[in-house]
């Protein structure tokens, strides 16, 4: 059995929703904005035809992806990449789904960091809310999907949310 | 010092969930002489009324657009354009903003990847470069230019297209928060659009709303005309499966023959799908047809076959005319689409002006087409007999010509000399026998066409939608009278409608209608006509999947007799034919038969299809299983490795073929307790398998169904028990209480609840399988006898020797006479009956069957098995009994070697074995070897 947290799975779905990513960039004109679930989705069809025999289903895998994810949007959110691409040409940023009045806008990557560090401090007390966040923030999990993995049941699911989501704003504040 | 998070947590849900008022109270209460506490959950509480920055799932903005990372670098220049920068990369290439100077503009150049291309694509480049040119209208982003540009890497095929500023369809009438009148204008206008396109001769293929602009003004722009017909892009991609990722965005709106992958099937209909897609998305904001989260080929089987949900089903705003406009644009079938995208934009504007549409709902009339592609697979087998015939025209047509020839040449030469003239009489006599046979054939196809059209046909009521069961019924009940003269003819149908109900696993009504198939050739056209090999081929292979292996023997060795004389040996049925009749052979156990014919097969499919040929790799398959089965194993091996690498590379890791293949090899590793490399295997058969067949496919559930039992003998009982009960209840369910499939799972089952010490539960599963074996296959059969040997191995274990010892002697006399003395079934039947005879205290029956057992045992495993190590053991009991103690000692000190090789130090097996070796000292008077044994840990007996 493959926990959640799986190195190798998390390193090849890195690559793949990198790779993936950089190709739904390329679509010209095409919708630039795209909900993680796609892109998960995405990488599951490709990983698992590619690969694979360990990946236990579409809810494990979604929380191995939202890992991964969250290590993508940091990276891109430190620049790590940007010497390999060249003077800032590839942005990512990060923005609500629903509407135009974005909580974090085009140039709020720090944000990203922040949310990171904060969760990393949430992680030492209470890892178990820390992943909630994660799959729900990174992964666009669903409540039911987030219980299937950590197995625990959705008002579990639902307590950590209510807990994780105020303490990190309040983290975040603070820092 | 702050308070432990899991107080805080716990507090602050329980304060978060209580009304203002009673809040205070409650906090009071919690936090009593606890201020940090108290401040920690008000400030949390603070913070929960507000909107965290990541309460919405994260939407990802790439913003860039361009990733040096991945892509070649930028070129500077591409034929006469130069390049701006990169607007986007696809799988197909890459588009730039580029620069033109003559006339002075911005186009949008999209220049195909370099290793896409090739010559013949670059030539179909030039060819479509002029009729794409011709395109012009509003709705249309302009192709100005395709060519071929070579800048040193090889031929480069681009596009130049009107750059336009716009937003995609869907997104548009989203922030114009348009409304339904809005929607079907721009649905209309872009109707009309493709119409011109098509008006030109050209044919989208690729209409999704990412390839529908609308610019500031309102009006739409389609991009990308005709660029996938050039590129056959959208049948490339659904055929080789190898771009999910890039269909994803294309799948939903590609019509039912642009995923059949059948480029000769698409044309500006398809388009008309298309458009009817985009409406459909557009009204209701949803596809027409789910696909997501479907593997590729499940997806594209959907489009084919599933009926889209009617639009008014989504909303009820559109019940009526509008939901009947874009139903007839979505019709699985060509002809009752639209005939043009300009019909589609009439009804739409008619709609829009509330006069009359001319598309009507579906009436009752059209059921039995709708039928007729329902079942294609089933329609075509039975007109597959017309085909066949009319190939075998063609055949004797072409004797007969060229009979002829033979006739005229000999005509010329007449009177050359005597034996010119004797020439001529044979050619004569040959062409006239061809003839013969070319009428007979042509007026077979005849007959047999007129009655599939007329009386199969007709007989489908289009009212009742009839399955196609009924249909078959339906034939074959007006077929007694249907050929009084022609017997043969009558045959034939006979033969398609049996295949049919075979298809369709009514197995007792294939019989039948195969065997008067059968019979009416013998009695028409003779036994030794190849019409009457192929029909008697057909009911042998029905016989082999019905098991019953004595009849297909019967029926088949004659067949072969006559085909291995009279037909030529690349005769494309000779194959099948062998491979038949080894199986029969095969299932009889008489695997000293089935090697050399089988081995014929694979040498025929091999000379007539090659090593890289499907039919090779089931030859060998076939093969590999009995080699298996009569003790070649490694012939076995080696033979499913090679059928694992050819279908691997024919067909790639997540086809059925490759699959099987791999369960194929995980299974025999798995006989040969070879536990390392058949996990594996097995393991990624099982989770490939799931994608591709899904969990209710019997072969899915054969394949679990071997992973449990791995994982049983392993000793991973908890692991195995639970699939076994899921595989049962998706069995009988899908498969029948009665079902082969349910027996055994149920069988293995039993068998796992016993290793768990679940006993009760153990026994009733044996019960169960046992009486309805008995039912259903007879006293005799091999499957019953084993469900008696494994019955009676349970009571034995449960002490309960009366019970016991008529099922094993049964068994084990009962496996003798149908398998012969070495076979493994009949080895492990007597083994357990000795083991019996010990239990019971006659030492001496006892030790004289188990060492007799030993020698054949040895032959029958691997040396290093497990189970013959298990008979070691027994024997070694045995000899205890009888006070051989030194025999005793050396039997089982070999066993336990064995098993704890085999199966590791703990496992239930092996702990047994030194409980008998502990029994064994203590009987023999040696207390202090007991006890070092016992140290190690032993099962007490």
């Amino acid at each position: 059995m493959t926990g959640a947290n799986d190195p190798l799975l998390e390193t090849r779905l890195y690559d793949e929703l990198r790779r993936i990513a950089a190709g739904h960039l390329g679509r010209e004109r095409d919708d630039h904005t795209l909900q993680p679930t796609a892109l998960v989705h995405e990488a599951w069809v490709k990983l698992a035809k590619q690969h694979d025999a360990q990946i236990n289903g579409p809810s494990h895998f979604c929380a191995v992806a939202s890992q991964a994810m969250r290590r993508i949007l940091v990276d891109h959110a430190r620049g790590r990449h940007a010497d390999k691409r060249g003077a800032g040409a590839d942005r990512v940023t990060l923005a609500a789904v629903d509407g135009d009045d974005l909580a974090s806008g085009a140039n709020d990557q720090p944000e990203v960091l922040a949310l990171d560090g904060a969760l990393d401090k949430l992680a030492a007390v209470s890892r178990r809310q820390a992943k909630v966040v994660e799959m729900r923030f990174f992964g666009g999990m669903k409540i039911e999907e987030i219980a299937d993995v950590l197995g625990v049941s959705t008002r579990t699911v639902d307590g950590d949310w209510r807990v994780a989501r105020a303490w990190l704003q309040r983290e975040m504040h603070r820092a | 010092m702050a308070a432990p998070h899991t107080r805080v947590a716990a507090v602050f849900l329980e304060a978060r969930s209580l009304g203002d008022d009673r809040r205070a109270q409650f906090l009071d209460q919690a936090c009593v002489a606890n201020a940090t506490l108290r401040a920690e959950v008000e400030e949390l509480l603070g913070w929960d009324r507000t909107r965290a920055p990541f309460d919405t799932p994260i939407d990802i903005r790439w913003d860039a657009v361009h990733t040096g990372a991945d892509g070649p670098p930028v070129p500077t220049r591409i034929g006469p354009y130069d390049i701006v920068n990169v607007l986007g990369t696809g799988g197909m290439g890459t588009v730039y903003r580029a620069r033109q100077s003559n006339p002075a503009r911005d186009v949008a150049l999209k220049v195909m990847r370099p290793g896409l291309t090739t010559p013949s694509l670059a030539r179909r480049f030039a060819i479509e470069a002029d009729a794409l040119g011709r395109l012009q209208h509003a709705g249309i982003a302009q192709i100005y230019e395709a060519g071929t540009a070579d800048d040193g890497h090889g031929p480069q095929p681009f596009f130049a297209m009107e750059l336009v500023e716009g937003d995609v369809l869907t997104r548009y009438a989203e922030r114009q928060r348009l409304d339904t009148r809005a929607r079907l204008e721009l649905l209309a206008k872009i109707a009309r659009a493709v119409h011109h396109a098509h008006q030109k001769g050209v044919v989208h293929r690729d209409l999704k709303p990412s390839n529908i602009l609308v610019t500031a003004a309102g009006e739409p722009k389609i991009l990308d005309f005709g660029v996938a017909r050039v590129t056959d892009a959208d049948v490339e991609a659904v055929t080789r499966q190898t771009d999910a990722g890039q269909l994803i965005g294309t799948l939903p709106y590609m019509s039912p023959e642009q995923v059949a992958g059948t480029p000769d099937a698409i044309d500006i209909r398809s388009d008309v799908y298309a458009l009817g897609v985009i409406g459909y998305e557009l009204l209701v904001g949803v596809l027409p047809i789910d696909i997501r989260g479907k593997p590729l080929p499940e997806a594209a089987r959907t489009i084919q076959e599933d009926v889209p949900t009617r639009l008014s089903s989504v909303a009820r705003t559109y019940r009526g005319d509008i939901d009947t406009i874009i139903a007839k644009a979505l019709e699985k079938e060509r002809q009752r689409r639209y005939q043009s995208a300009d019909e589609l934009a009439d009804d739409v504007e008619r709609f829009l002006k509330h006069e009359t549409i001319s598309a009507r709902p579906p009436t009752l009339g059209y059921q039995a087409a709708v039928f007729a592609r329902r079942h294609k697979g089933l329609v075509a087998g039975l007109a597959g007999v017309v085909i066949a015939l009319a190939g075998g025209t063609v055949t004797s047509t072409a004797l007969y010509l060229k009979a002829e020839d033979q006739r005229i040449e000999a005509e010329l030469k007449r009177g050359e000399a005597e034996t010119a003239r004797a020439a001529e009489e044979r050619a004569r006599n040959a062409a006239d026998a061809a003839r013969v046979e070319a009428e007979r054939q042509s007026k077979i196809a005849q007959s047999v066409n007129r009655y599939l059209t007329h009386d199969l046909i007709a007989s489908v009521s289009p009212s009742s939608n009839p399955t196609m069961r009924e249909v078959v019924e339906a034939a074959a009940a007006s077929l007694d009278e249907r050929f009084p003269d022609d017997p043969a003819i009558e045959g034939s149908v006979r033969a398609a409608i049996g295949r049919t109900f075979k298809r369709l696993g009514d197995y007792e009504k294939a019989e039948q209608h195969l065997r008067a198939s059968v019979d009416g050739l013998i009695a028409s056209l003779g036994p030794e006509h190849l019409e009457t090999v192929l029909a008697m081929n057909n009911l042998g292979l029905l016989y082999v999947n019905q098991r019953r292996h004595t009849e297909a023997k019967a029926l088949l060795e004659p067949a072969v007799e006559v085909a291995e004389r009279d037909l030529p040996a690349d005769h494309p049925e000779m194959p099948t034919l062998l491979m038949n009749l080894g199986a029969a052979y095969s299932g009889l156990g008489e695997f000293a038969e089935a090697m050399p014919v089988l081995e014929r097969a694979l040498e025929l499919v091999l000379a007539l299809f090659g090593e890289d040929s499907v039919e090779t790799s089931r030859a060998m398959a076939n093969l590999a299983s009995a080699a298996g089965r009569a003790g070649d194993r490694d012939r076995a091996r080696e033979l499913f490795e090679k059928c694992l690498a050819i279908d691997r590379s024919l067909f790639g890791d997540d086809h059925s073929e490759t699959i099987t293949d791999l369960n194929n090899l995980g299974g025999f590793y798995l006989d040969e307790g070879d536990y390392d490399r058949a996990r594996p295997m097995l393991e990624e058969a099982v989770a490939r398998g799931r994608r591709v067949f899904g969990d209710r496919h019997p072969l899915q559930l054969r394949m679990r169904g071997n992973l449990a039992s791995m994982y049983s003998e392993l000793g991973e009982d908890a692991r195995a028990v639970a699939i076994y009960e899921e595989l049962v209840e998706i069995s009988r369910d899908s498969l029948g209480p009665d079902a082969a499939m349910t027996h055994s799972l149920m069988n293995n089952l039993a068998g796992t609840y016993a290793d768990l010490d679940r006993h009760d539960e153990a026994e009733a599963a044996y019960v169960a399988v046992l009486e309805s074996r008995r039912r259903t296959l007879g006293e005799d059969h091999v499957q019953t006898l084993l469900s008696a040997n494994n019955l009676g191995a349970h009571y034995r274990k449960q002490g309960d020797l009366d019970r016991a010892e008529p099922l094993l002697t049964n068994a084990s006399a009962g496996f003798e006479q149908r398998l012969g003395p070495d076979h493994r079934r009949t080895l492990s039947a007597k083994s357990n009956l000795g083991a019996l005879l010990a239990d019971r205290g006659r030492y001496d029956e006892a030790a004289s069957l188990l060492s007799g057992l030993l020698p054949p045992t040895l032959e029958a495993w691997p040396a290093d098995h497990w189970y013959p190590a298990l008979v070691r053991a027994r024997l070694g009991v045995a000899l205890t009994g009888q006070r051989r103690f030194k025999d005793a000692k050396r039997e089982l000190l070999q066993a336990h070697d064995i098993l704890d090789a085999a199966l590791g130090t703990d496992h239930d097996r092996t702990v047994q074995c030194r409980g008998h070796i502990v029994s064994l000292y203590e009987t023999w008077g040696q207390p202090d070897a007991a006890a070092q044994w016992r140290e190690r840990g032993s099962a007490p007996r």
